[in-house]
């Protein structure tokens, strides 16, 4: 049994012996250093790693998976001597390097230069790559970027034409550079082990895919990488929006929901007391509420996470996990208490009296905005509430009056009210029905309309409404601010319309009719 | 003396003609040069090659370009330049001349 080590030779994969590994590596350094002044190293280093993938190929069958040392002994013999690649020219001057090594120190340091570091970076290497330029930790260089991001706004643009402009550090010589080491055997030869480390965890997987990718391929794909990271980048921010969003909206007081309670906006915990039936449902409506929306925010902020980061781990997966399970708690939940509620409404309960018997030759409509009369006599017209409804003092206000016209089977007019509600059985919606109070009044000639109609707020929302029927003797009207309403006199046709028998009365006390 | 230092001399000297002259027939990989220059024996360790290449290549005598292999990794197909050809022609007259020298001064 031998150990083996995963190693890419110009992005073809190969799984090579130990101590070939070794044979190879102090070659290869070797070479590296021979010729680190001499123009074009990188292209030779290439050349000789493209010609070393294709001989190892060549070792290689179905039955022979792994490169051997007598294979790599092989190859290197045929090959020659790292001293043989000193271009014949500067072969003279390269040994005096050589010998003159221990002397000219400045002459091993290899001069430092940017590159991105794409192994330790999470994008395109570019903090990294600065990090390594200027010898500080890389969290320090996130740190200073993250915040020019969000205080500065151009830390985006920046990294972007960073990313363009800076290469990547591809061959060895290059992380040597990008690192400013002294090229030094222990030096090279610590590069190269770290290097063989990254290498071993990508390798398999990144292999075949480097060797198939040209460069178009790779913008295309750091193109992809920006826009997810841009789509990761709103996530999360629209996470956060959500978030707040839903904080003011489960536990605060947001003008979101037309109504008021006790004359304040209410808020959703509120309002699903007016809905619920009892405390159950509400604490299924308030934590439905809750569950669902925390956890999409979660869900987002992970996704987020998970695309501007493109490094996968289990740990993504069980928080996700987690937050659909919570999210699929939460609208369980509110199923529940949606079926309940839905359930509290399903029978429909109308009560119909007669008001008043009026003998007169025209009935004026007069609507009463507002009940409430202070002690100097003034009403109050408007107190800012443009909501539907509103509680005040355990009773629930709506308003919106429904008037309907049917002529009259004999000379008078008559006013009926209907009352109706909905209720989780026949009788509760006649109770519920039965409790809405609901004002008109008869002065002379005069019909005077509540625009508001009031019930118990125990009773709960059940669609609670009001009708009013008047039946209109023939050929008399019904008329409002000096207009006549009924029957309505279709000025094109030159004729009264009776079809036009439906009338509502608005909370503001503007009136309509088709 | 060292007689195989002055062969090694002697054969790096003509490696460049000869590389170029191989690149005249059509562009090849290296290890396609490779093969020619070891069928002719005028390359003992490959290693020779390559410092070569580079160099001829940042002389702007020779360009390359990739191509996919079926088997194995990516090739660098090598070709003559415009220029690469003009010097070749010098070279070969060169070559000429100096077989020439060396036939009538050699010869018994």
């Amino acid at each position: 049994m031998n150990k083996t080590i995963s190693i890419h030779l110009q992005g073809v994969p190969f799984i090579i012996e130990e101590q070939a590994y070794e044979i190879l590596r102090n070659y290869l350094e070797r070479l590296i250093f021979l010729l680190k002044n001499q123009n074009g190293v990188e292209e030779i280093i290439q050349d000789v790693e493209l010609r070393m993938a294709e001989l190892f190929s060549s070792k290689i069958s179905s039955s022979k998976q792994v490169i051997e040392a007598v294979d790599v002994e092989e190859i290197l013999a045929l090959l020659g001597n790292p001293e043989v690649f000193a271009d014949y020219e500067n072969m003279d001057e390269s040994f005096k390097r050589v010998e003159n090594e221990n002397d000219e120190k400045e002459n091993l340091y290899v001069k430092k230069r940017l590159f991105r570091d794409e192994e330790n970076g999470i994008l395109g290497g570019v903090c990294a790559g600065f990090a390594s330029y200027f010898g500080v930790d890389i969290v320090i260089i996130r740190a200073i970027y993250v915040l020019l991001f969000i205080f500065g706004g151009f830390g985006f643009p920046l990294y972007i034409i960073l990313w363009i402009i800076t290469p990547r550090a591809k061959t060895s010589y290059e992380k040597l550079q990008m690192k400013g080491k002294p090229v030094t055997l222990e030096h090279i030869k610590s590069e190269i082990e770290d290097t063989a480390e990254s290498i071993q965890k990508k390798s398999k997987a990144w292999g075949k895919k480097m060797r198939e990718e040209t460069t178009v391929l790779k913008g295309i794909k750091a193109i992809i990488r920006v826009i997810s990271i841009s789509i990761g980048i709103f996530m999360i921010l629209s996470g956060i929006g959500i978030f707040i969003m839903s904080m003011v909206f489960i536990f605060g007081d947001p003008e979101l929901i037309p109504a008021q309670i006790n004359g304040e906006f209410m808020s959703l915990g509120k309002f699903g007391e007016l809905v619920a039936e009892n405390q159950t449902d509400m604490s299924y409506f308030f934590y439905g509420i809750l569950f669902t929306s925390l956890s999409a925010v979660g869900l987002l902020w992970i996704g987020g996470i998970r695309l501007i980061v493109a490094y996968g781990s289990k740990w993504f997966k069980y928080v996700s996990g987690t937050f659909t399970v919570v999210m699929i708690v939460g609208i369980v939940l509110l199923s529940l208490m949606g079926a309940k509620t839905g359930r509290a409404f399903a029978v429909h309960g109308e009560l119909e009296k007669e008001l008043f018997s009026l003998n007169a030759n025209e009935l004026n409509l007069v609507f009463e905005t507002s009940t409430h009369v202070d002690a100097k006599g003034y009403r109050t017209v408007s107190q800012g509430d443009m909501g539907v409804l509103k509680v005040v003092k355990n009773k629930i206000y709506f308003h919106g009056v429904h008037v309907q016209y049917h002529v009259s089977s004999d000379s008078l007019y008559h006013v009926k009210e209907i009352l109706s509600s909905q209720g989780h059985d026949h009788h509760a919606a006649l109770k519920k029905a039965r409790n809405i109070e609901f004002k008109t009044w008869i002065a002379s000639n005069q019909l005077h309309v509540s625009t508001y109609y009031k019930f118990p707020l125990k009773d709960k929302i059940r669609d609670q409404s009001v009708k009013l029927i008047i039946d209109v003797p023939a050929g008399k009207y019904v008329k409002f601010r000096d207009k006549v309403v009924y029957p309505y006199y279709d000025e094109a046709k030159g004729e009264s319309d009776e079809e036009r028998m439906h009338g509502y009365v608005h909370g503001n006390g503007e009136y309509e009719t088709w | 003396m060292n007689a195989e230092n002055t062969q090694a001399q002697m054969r790096k000297g003509i490696l460049e003609y000869c590389i170029l002259s191989i690149l005249s027939k059509g562009e090849a990989y290296p290890s396609e040069i490779l093969e020619a220059l070891k069928n002719a024996k005028l390359l003992v360790v490959e290693g020779t090659l390559y410092p070569l290449l580079t160099r001829l290549k940042n002389m702007e005598l020779l360009s390359y370009h990739w191509e996919e292999s079926t088997s194995g990794p990516p090739r660098k197909y090598y070709a003559l330049t415009e220029q690469g050809n003009l010097f070749l022609n010098e070279l070969d007259k060169t070559w000429t001349e100096l077989n020439e020298a060396v036939l009538s001064l050699t010869k018994k």
